[in-house]
């Protein structure tokens, strides 16, 4: 499956002269009890973990394992809660899709607006061959043997 | 033999939906929502007849994102 990167206008700046800011991102179907729905998740070979946020948990009913409770940190190391839930995962692409069956994490985000989905490595990218061409900005997916069954 | 995969091309999103949240129609051709939170978009694009919105955080360029999550377990 092949993506190309989302691609984001911007003023152009000392840093970022061009004025774009491209990212790798992946069209992901999340499935739960109650229904199911489409957001565009960030493919980071960084993230530890498959990370949602919660409203997705609440909206489709996907029970969250809250004795397994922890937190997780950006960069920056600010913590924000995550709670383990399973959940059915597609990465969609035009001409196919790949779906499993997973545990992922889902973070209550302090600030909602800043709610974001990423395809990190537990849940996600460990069940993928991945190539990031820089160049063409466009992203390469592949499953492996590990992929599990929905 | 090497088969081409096809590629989805999506138009870049403008400037002035930086740091808000935005749903795409399906084929990913027109924003039909944008705003503040990521539900209250859902249920605007939900709201114009679209049943597959796709939701989208546009990043704000005056923050630059340094990585994601890594797990204190």
């Amino acid at each position: 499956m092949k993506f190309r990167y989302a691609t984001y206008l911007c003023e152009p700046s000392a840093a970022n002269p061009d004025g774009v800011i491209v990212r790798p991102k992946v069209l992901l179907n999340i499935v739960g009890p109650l229904g199911d729905l489409f957001d565009l998740a960030l493919v980071d070979t960084g993230a530890d973990h498959t990370t949602l946020p919660i409203s997705i948990a609440e909206e489709l009913g996907i029970p969250l394992i809250t004795e397994h409770t922890t937190q997780s940190s950006g960069f920056s190391g600010e913590e924000i809660e995550t709670v383990p839930g399973e959940v059915e995962l597609a990465i969609v692409a035009p001409d196919s899709e790949v779906r499993w069956r997973t545990h992922v994490y889902f973070a209550r985000f302090p600030d909602e607006s800043k709610e974001g989905c990423i395809l990190g490595h537990v849940g996600g990218l460990q069940f993928f061959s991945a190539h990031f061409d820089g160049e063409r900005q466009e992203l390469t997916l592949a499953p492996n043997s590990k992929l599990p069954t929905a | 033999m090497v088969t081409e995969q096809a590629i989805e091309i999506v138009p870049p999103v403008p400037q002035q939906f930086a740091g808000k949240w935005i749903a795409w129609d399906w084929k990913r051709t027109r924003i039909i929502a944008s705003g503040g939170t990521r539900q209250d978009v859902r249920r605007m694009a939900l709201t114009t007849g679209e049943a597959r919105p796709i939701l989208d955080r546009v990043p704000d360029p005056k923050c630059n994102f340094l990585g994601g999550c890594r797990s204190s377990l």
